[in-house]
């Protein structure tokens, strides 16, 4: 899991161009919307390749959207339960 | 010079969309409830099964032999439309383009010729490509074209402000009226299905899987459309002894500076656009009879728009509905067919159902008009055309007594 | 008509110079540096942090750093009310760039990842919304695309917005980018009774500055 979010953090700051931002900088629990890198809904739609391209995982709901995009840790667990 | 208060009045009106090839009938389906949203035939997308358009059903073949013009073999889809629409509201206004009078064209497009450079591109490096069409590609071509094929020569511009291009076509035209530069001018746009806009808009998730809901609770989206929405504009003094069918009496452009393709919660853009649109045409909100709202069937934009309403008529709202949901969504032709059907709400003084509405928006307080309204008492009727990059339009067409 | 309308401030770019009236910023050399590399200097060196910079394709990215080398300190965006001031921009090869960038990613079947954001980027006035969200700037707004480089139609509208009184100040200029081809100026247009400084450029002093700018070669 440890491992997972780390590559997730190195994966969202390179497809969302956070370029300021290092992996360090984003904690498993941070807001991801509504907190310090500023995301917004086209970053949202971002993930949702992300997640497809990089994870095989499909998100076909943008509403399930809010729930799984709150922090790295809850986007790392959605991604284990749906490779499984 | 310029001159703010000369009179822009409408002359000639052209329309070609799912609905329908000509003004005739298109107005036979708006009054019918036929929309024209469905599977799609000729756009050969991996969706074909299950995202459902507004389409044209002709080939581009097909297109060109109504177009019956010796050049329409070089025109791509979206100039096709165009020039069957451009040509038809020409025609309707009985303008001689040799009578010594300056006749300009100002015709938006947003996706040029995409549909053909699509085809292309994918094995450009790999066969002979043909390239009959690649200098096609950007918004102008079409334009140029069209003017061509109309001999159209004094004016010529395109204006490509993603969905609100053709209400910014027919303020362009009008301030060139205004100023001198010219004394009628054909205004609009046309825009055609492409792979390019259909995956751009999937992936904004932004694409109902079913015939839209615009202005309803359960609204998921829009469908895109392809279409073209033309009229001639005329000086007062130009038109004299013609048929006129109204009056252009205000119009507005604003940014909403808020997010490239959300618009703001309270709909700033858009209240400003109508406000000031309002402010130009010297009416007050109550005279306003009917809206013709940009009403796409997302969340974000109808709630937006609802709200921007809502406050700017203060509980005094005028009858309103979304005909993208008869035609989807035409993108740069959207603003251009709306225009031509507020014209014919006031020429037939009936007010055009918003299909498939049930359920009133939680967040607000307004619905749209679900039945034909005849006998509407039309005076007055506002448009709104918003587009991407927070770019918002208004525009007002007034009844001539 | 439009002799009371004048140029407060200008700003220019072309092959990694950048001019901010008539002067030309002393930036380390850059010859040989990729267009998103000198942006991001020029970013990094000249202008506040904001996180949305980085992104923008490179379009917007060109019009958001001559734009914003002139908007920044807020002087002239205060001055008037955010709906009265306008933002008229011209270009030639619309969004081709990004187009391009696109259709990349959607061209092959088996690996086919449409970009939501840079679908976005594929209208040319999403620059001027980049614009506009930055400085709050609410007024008209147009993107006219024209077969050249050329500043004279924007200027027109830019003038025009101002006689009819629909703006009281306008943001406006070129900006044009395919590849590593790329030009932008952007000027400030202000009606001469609302200046209190004394310095500013009429629109001929104007064109003269900008015939002397390096060569922009259209992509055409």
């Amino acid at each position: 899991m440890e491992d997972l979010m780390t590559t997730l953090k190195g994966q969202i700051i390179e497809q969302l161009n956070l370029e300021d931002v290092a992996v360090a900088d984003i904690g498993n629990d941070d807001l991801l919307f509504g907190g310090e890198l500023d995301l917004d809904s086209i970053d949202a739609l971002e993930l949702i390749v992300l997640l497809e391209k990089q994870h095989g995982v499909k998100v076909e709901n943008p509403k399930e959207g809010k729930e799984i995009f709150k922090s790295i840790r809850t986007l790392a667990e959605f991604i284990s339960k749906h490779q499984n | 010079m310029s001159n703010n208060q000369q009179k822009i009045v409408i002359t000639g009106i052209g329309t070609f969309s799912s609905i329908g090839k000509n003004v005739e009938e298109t107005l036979k389906n708006l009054i019918a409830g036929n929309a024209g949203i469905g599977k799609m035939e000729h756009l050969d997308s991996v969706y074909k099964d299950e995202i459902p358009v507004a389409e044209i059903k002709m080939t581009n073949e097909e297109l060109r032999a109504v177009c019956g013009h010796s050049e329409a073999h070089t025109l791509t889809r979206a100039a096709l439309i165009g020039l069957i629409g451009a040509k038809e509201a020409l025609e309707d206004s009985g303008i001689d383009l040799d009578d010594g009078l300056r006749t300009g064209f100002v015709s938006s497009n947003s996706v040029g010729g995409m549909d053909q450079t699509e085809m292309v591109y994918l094995n450009y490096f790999k066969e002979n490509p043909d390239v009959t069409f690649l200098d096609s590609n950007d918004c102008g071509a079409g334009t140029e074209k069209i003017a061509d094929c109309l001999g159209i020569k004094d004016y010529v511009t395109t204006i490509s402000t993603a969905c609100s291009s053709a209400a910014n076509a027919i303020m362009l035209g009008a301030r060139l009226i205004r100023n001198g530069v010219l004394d009628r001018v054909l205004v609009g746009g046309a825009d055609c299905l492409t792979k390019f806009t259909l995956n751009g808009f999937n992936t904004l998730m932004i694409l109902d899987r079913e015939p839209c809901r615009p202005m309803d609770d359960t609204r998921k989206g829009l469908n895109l459309g392809e279409g073209a929405g033309y009229l001639v504009i005329e000086s007062e003094n130009a038109a004299s002894g013609k048929h006129i069918y109204c009056e252009l009496t205000g119009y507005c452009n604003t940014n909403d500076a808020f997010h490239q393709t959300a618009s703001s919660p309270e709909g700033d853009g858009a209240y400003n656009a109508m406000k000031n649109a309002l402010a130009m045409s010297g009416l007050k909100p109550a005279q306003i009879d009917y809206i013709n709202v940009h009403g796409t069937g997302t969340a974000n934009n109808d709630l937006s728009e609802g709200r921007a309403i809502t406050r700017l008529f203060e509980g005094n709202i005028p009858r309103l509905s979304s005909t993208k949901s008869y035609t989807g969504h035409t993108l740069a032709a959207a603003g251009g067919l709306e225009a031509v059907f507020s014209v014919l709400a006031i020429q037939e003084n009936v007010i055009f159902p918003n299909l498939r509405f049930k359920n009133r928006i939680s967040e607000l307080t307004i619905e749209p008009v679900t039945q034909l309204v005849e006998e509407a008492g039309i005076n007055h009727v506002l448009s709104n055309s918003f587009g991407f990059g927070g770019n918002n339009s208004t525009v007002i067409f007034s009844k001539v007594n | 008509m439009s002799s009371q309308n004048i140029i407060s401030n200008y700003s220019s770019i072309d092959q990694h110079q950048v001019i901010l009236n008539g002067n030309t910023l002393p930036l380390e050399d850059a010859t040989g540096q990729s267009f998103s590399n000198f942006a991001k200097s020029v970013y990094k060196g000249q202008l506040s942090k904001y996180s949305k910079f980085y992104k923008m394709d490179n379009l917007s990215k060109l019009a958001f750093l001559a734009s914003d080398l002139l908007l920044q300190d807020s002087v002239f965006t205060d001055k008037y009310p955010n709906d009265k001031i306008g933002v008229v921009l011209g270009n030639t090869s619309a969004t081709l760039d990004t187009d391009t960038t696109y259709f990349d990613s959607v061209k092959d079947r088996n690996n086919y990842f449409p970009s939501p954001a840079n679908f976005v980027y594929t209208l040319p006035n999403i620059m001027i919304g980049e614009i506009c969200i930055k400085h709050k700037i609410q007024g008209e707004n147009i993107c006219l695309v024209t077969e050249y480089n050329d500043l004279e139609p924007v200027l027109n509208y830019a003038n025009l917005l101002l006689d009819t009184n629909q703006c009281e100040a306008c943001v406006a200029g070129f900006v044009d980018l395919v590849g590593e081809q790329y030009s932008a100026t952007i000027v400030l247009i202000e009606k001469k009774s609302n200046l209190t400084e004394n310095t500013y450029f009429s629109q001929n002093q104007l064109r003269e500055l900008l015939a002397k700018r390096p060569a922009h070669k259209n992509v055409y």
